[in-house]
């Protein structure tokens, strides 16, 4: 015997089309390794605006036109150093540069309406003296496209 | 030392707070666990998620976590650990080949393939937000990116707090060098260009500042300098702690950047998340909490004895919710399941022992008790009723519990000696064989039986 019959869930309200990314890294050269479209909710974004000179590292959905539709900002993926922790309580975190960072890591972005392409912006490795503004160093097609054409550097 | 040294087996949700469509998902994987360890595993998993939400803020956003186990075998017990490091020189055959020494001369840096990480937590949970491995040593170690990863010594789980700031929220490290203070000569003066992260800031304008609406107007802007950016700053904090401001040295450069407190876990592990680190998750994870529930009807009450206090209600979406008072506080709503209409009764016949009753879209009068420390399974005690039931306990193993029929007459049931009765039509006149059900001798036929009876 049971309680009448109950969907286990109320329909989702928030939850949205997305695309999870994976990518491998060369230093700032970057590959798409796969695409897989997830039914999930995306924290929120960060402003579409007013970021130009900024420094750092984040992923934008763009139209077809380019224009911005999301942007996150992001903890640079790119491991140039290596975070290192210590039990010891005068200095309980520290880095170590990484000489050729490579690896992979994961993004997932809404799949919104107009969606076309998925830009990364860096600034780079963080150098003492002069940093350049944040530029593009790659964009993907968030749907898949013709063999050789995913991935490119601008 | 490769996925051929073990099996992911599966994967329980051990933090269960609805559709992972629409919760925060973290994902907990395992390495250096043979088969016989998942059970302590399973404990070390459970004792980060009680750690998890225990931590401000995700104590009061846990509603909107998800966590689950990913359990994942090795042919071996532990973690490469190389004598080049000053390990013990065992190599062990795991599943992500877990290693300490990942970074030359660095015992702790203790690191897994987080290729094989991601791809497991992909296919395991599609939905995945964050990624962590808990390997299987005492030895101290860990590091951050795609996934974090930590060991079983005292106080590594830091790590894995300290990682999802990054991963998860964005965060910059607020700590004032790169190596080490003292231990380099080009960390001095942060590169210029503002950082994009929410907890570094080029700018201790009290004007302009990005967290400026944090900062009490007694605070002084900048709150700290550092007299000598050749070292990382010595001064102690001259605010109180948790005072936001602006304190210089931070994003890994002893001056020119500054972060909001003295203190805070993206600057010192074993510290709390600084008042704007805080902000920033409860912003990032304010859409996965589940809405705010809303009722039909009215709440039925009941309590067992001091200090205990529990409470019931019809959802909108026809599910009954419970919550309790215990140990001073208000308990989570627990959604109980199943469709009604209507009004629930509870009542409890002592200590520890809850029982509740409501009338499904049905017609049918369901109960469902609280006993030996959880809930059991809802029980159809079939007729057909329109309205709310009521009920009432004389005392311990004594139930009695009423509703209206459609047909319009009230009826009585009751559990005694370990089962319930029959229905008893108390709309005709009192019979001897009622008066028998009343007080306990039920059974028989019972006139006018409630029309329908799904049991």
């Amino acid at each position: 015997m049971s309680a009448p019959d109950r969907p286990d869930s109320t329909p989702s309200q928030r939850s949205q089309a997305a695309v999870r990314l994976t990518f491998a890294y060369d230093g700032d050269d970057v590959r798409l390794l796969s695409r897989h479209r997830v039914e999930m909710t995306i924290p929120p974004g960060d402003a579409l605006e007013g970021h130009e000179a900024q420094a750092g590292f984040w992923a934008e959905v763009r139209g077809v036109d380019g224009r911005v539709l999301h942007r996150r900002v992001i903890h640079d993926p790119i491991q140039r150093s290596v975070e290192l922790f210590s039990d010891d309580p005068e200095q309980t975190l520290s880095r170590v540069p990484v000489e050729r960072p490579e690896g992979v890591f994961t993004l997932v972005v809404p799949d919104v309406e107009d969606a076309d392409h998925v830009a990364l912006i860096s600034s780079g490795p963080q150098l003492p003296g002069a940093r350049a503004a944040a530029r593009e160093i790659a964009r993907f097609p968030l749907r898949p496209s013709p063999p050789g054409s995913q991935g490119r550097t601008p | 030392m490769s996925t051929s040294d073990g099996s992911v087996v599966g994967t329980t949700r051990i933090l269960d707070h609805g559709p992972a469509s629409q919760r925060w998902n973290l994902v907990i994987m395992g390495d250096g666990y043979q088969a016989s360890q998942l059970g302590q595993f399973a404990a070390d998993a459970q004792r980060f998620v009680d750690t998890l939400v225990a931590t401000p803020p995700f104590d009061g956003l846990h509603l909107a976590l998800n966590v689950f186990r990913v359990d994942v075998t090795s042919t071996d017990s532990g973690a490469d650990d190389p004598v080049s490091c000053g390990g013990t020189g065992i190599l062990a055959r795991t599943y992500f080949d877990a290693s300490f020494c990942s970074r030359p001369n660095i015992q702790r840096a203790l690191a897994v393939n987080n290729a094989t990480a991601l791809a497991v937590a992909t296919a395991q949970v599609p939905q995945f937000h964050m990624a962590m491995v808990i390997v299987n040593s005492t030895v101290y170690g860990g590091t951050g990116g795609a996934v974090a990863t930590f060991s079983l010594a005292s106080g590594a789980t830091e790590i894995g707090l300290h990682e999802m700031g990054h991963t998860a929220f964005g965060f910059a490290d607020e700590y004032a060098y790169l190596v080490g203070c003292g231990a380099e000569t080009d960390h001095d003066n942060h590169p210029p260009g503002e950082p994009a992260q929410p907890n570094v800031t080029l700018d201790a304008n009290r004007a302009t500042n990005k967290w400026r609406d944090l900062v009490a107007a007694a605070t002084p802007m900048p709150t700290t300098r550092n007299a000598a950016c050749t070292k990382c700053d010595p001064q102690a904090s001259p605010v109180p702690a948790g005072t936001v401001g602006a304190f210089e040295g931070a994003d890994l450069f002893h001056c020119g950047a500054f972060r909001p407190e003295f203190t805070c876990r993206m600057q010192a592990l074993n510290n709390p998340f600084c008042t704007v680190c805080q902000r920033v998750i409860r912003r990032k994870l304010s859409p996965f909490l589940p809405p705010p529930l809303h009722f039909a009807g009215s709440p039925a009450a009941v309590s067992w004895g001091p200090g205990r206090l529990d409470f019931f209600a019809i959802g909108t979406d026809g599910a009954m919710y419970q919550r309790a008072w215990v140990d001073d506080h208000f308990g989570d709503w627990v959604n109980l399941g199943g469709h009604f209409a209507g009004s629930p009764a509870a009542v409890s016949w002592g200590p520890g022992r809850l029982d509740f009753f409501a009338i499904g879209t049905d017609g049918a009068m369901y109960q469902r008790a609280w006993v030996d420390d959880h809930f059991g399974d809802w029980v159809n005690l079939g007729g057909h009723f329109t309205g709310s039931p009521a009920a009432v306990s004389w005392g311990p193993g004594r139930l009695d519990f009423f509703a209206i029929g459609t047909d319009g007459a009230m009826y009585q049931r009751a559990w005694v000696d370990d089962h319930f009765g029959d229905w008893v039509n108390l709309s005709n006149p009192v019979t001897s064989r009622e008066l028998m059900a009343l007080t306990g001798h039920v059974g028989g036929t019972v006139p006018q039986h409630p029309r329908v009876n799904n049991e």
